[in-house]
């Protein structure tokens, strides 16, 4: 048990390392990507469309951060089974902790972006509620659980069904558009909002909104669908790794 | 009395084992493809066994299954509680941009090892490796034998309880064929347990006590070298 996290934890540090060490700037990289993918947004709805006055660009951020964390732990955890084939037909290793390095690596790349974003929160005009304190790790936790659920589901069946993959990267753009980074989702037109409170994301990024930028508690009783979502999946990813632990070493990859 | 006990310790035990790999032959349909069947033979603390066969009859396979990658579908194998069994693998975990030393660490705790341990045989891993400076380089600008060197050297400190040796890995590797050999000769000598695969007869007969020939998935002999041996060869004649 102790050497398996001790795994993860050198494995992750060892690929992020190396990811640093592609470019030559490395580190500077490594930070500057997401910043620079967030000024892409910045731009064009802050500077070019002037949407909605001066906050909005705190509002898009606010999404922005939280939707990029959550698309990129997805994006990778989803093919990292299929990436480690190498290695699996070499060692045994229990293979959830294919998609766990996945979600290790995102988050920690996530939680520089994230403390950026609360420094320029901080510098322009928001000020450190009680709710940044008591549900904000909170709301983090949630989300991390519910991103390693999926994880660990995706990374499970993805290697036997690679034409998954499309659908993940597909089905993820449209959760981009639908997720509530551009728009407030009492905006939606009422008829449809019974279903954008079933996008877990959607209510990930509205409770972020409320606290960060209201300095209120998010209404956890919207958060519900994603309490549930994140049981079954890590209950279901849990399952399918046990169940086929040693089935991915016994597929041919083509 | 402890001594005699030790002498006759069985390691790991397979029952009527068989392994089967799914063949896919349309969009829904696939069946079965039965690489090892009825495999029956036990492995006894400090002996060198040796697996013999042609290309592609589940020499590798055996191996997966005994160092625990896949599992069997009919029969059982049943191992000592808490021992350690490991396939030597080259280069497991390697990641090229790294550099020799940081891949040395994740290697090592990729096969089991603790940091601990990995960093306290440094040394001796750069020592064996023979690439001298090159241990702070990326492994990408390594030739292809100081890659395998290294990570030959990384995998002789995990010491496992059972070793597994696929000789297949070594084709056209005349380093690590040399360095195999002479890990094996140092285990016979010590008296741990190794399980060699080979399609070198000659190379089988010279380091194992006992050898498993295998046909088509299946056993088709199993004794003492010399005898396996001869109607190995008689049988390719």
């Amino acid at each position: 048990m102790k050497r398996t996290f001790e795994f993860i934890w050198f494995r992750s540090l060892a690929e992020i390392r190396a990811d640093m060490s592609r470019g030559f700037l490395g580190l500077f990289w490594w930070i500057a990507e997401p910043i620079l993918y967030m000024a892409v947004f910045f731009v064009v709805f802050g500077v070019v469309f002037q949407q909605r006055g001066g906050d909005y660009v705190a509002f898009l951020l606010c999404g922005l951060v939280v939707w990029k964390w959550f698309d990129s732990t997805t994006r990778n955890a989803s093919m990292s089974i299929t990436h480690n084939m190498g290695l699996i037909y070499q060692v045994y290793l229990p293979k959830v902790v294919f998609p766990v390095i996945a979600l290790v690596i995102s988050t920690l790349r996530f939680s520089f972006v994230f403390i950026i974003l609360i420094g320029f929160l901080l510098a322009t005009g928001h000020s450190v509620s009680s709710a940044w304190l008591t549900d904000l790790p909170l709301l983090l936790l949630l989300q991390f659980l519910l991103m390693a659920g999926i994880a660990m589901t995706f990374a499970a069946i993805v290697p036997f069904v690679p034409d998954l993959k499309f659908l993940i990267d597909n089905g993820l753009s449209l959760l981009f558009f639908l997720s509530g980074i551009f728009f407030r989702l009492d905006t939606v037109p009422v008829a449809l909002r019974d279903y954008f409170a079933l996008n877990p994301v959607a209510s990930f990024i509205q409770g972020y909104r409320q606290i960060l930028l209201e300095g209120q508690s998010p209404d956890w009783h919207s958060l519900l669908p994603a309490i549930v979502m994140c049981a079954c999946f890590i209950l279901l990813g849990g399952l399918l790794l046990r169940l086929w632990d040693r089935a991915y070493a016994k597929k041919a990859f083509l | 009395m402890s001594e005699l006990k030790t002498a006759q310790r069985e390691l790991i035990r397979l029952d009527n084992v068989g392994v089967s790999y799914p063949q896919r032959q349309g969009l829904f349909r696939s069946s079965e493809y039965w690489a090892l069947q009825d495999i029956s033979f036990n492995l006894v603390q400090g002996e060198t066994i040796g697996v013999i066969g042609r290309n592609g009859v589940g020499k590798t396979t055996l191996l997966r299954l005994m160092a625990n990658i896949i599992s069997p579908d009919r029969g059982k194998i049943t191992s000592e509680p808490g021992i350690r069994t490991v396939l030597l693998s080259l280069q497991a975990g390697f990641i090229s941009s790294l550099t020799g030393r940081q891949n040395a660490v994740i290697s090592g705790i990729t096969l089991g090892l603790s940091r601990q341990q990995i960093e306290s045989c440094m040394e001796k891993v750069v020592e064996f490796a023979e690439i001298g400076d090159f241990i702070d380089q990326p492994v990408a600008t390594y030739s292809a034998g100081m890659r395998a060197r290294l990570g030959f050297s990384v995998a002789m400190q995990v010491d496992p309880d059972v070793l597994l040796i696929d000789e297949a890995i070594s084709v056209g590797d005349e380093v690590f064929r040399k360095k195999s050999a002479q890990v094996i000769r140092n285990r016979v000598k010590a008296n741990e347990t190794t399980v060699l695969v080979t399609h070198n007869a000659q190379l089988a007969g010279a380091l194992c006590s006992r050898l498993i020939w295998i046909e088509e998935g299946r056993i088709s002999m199993l004794g003492d070298a010399k005898t396996v041996i001869a109607a190995y060869l008689g049988a390719q004649a």
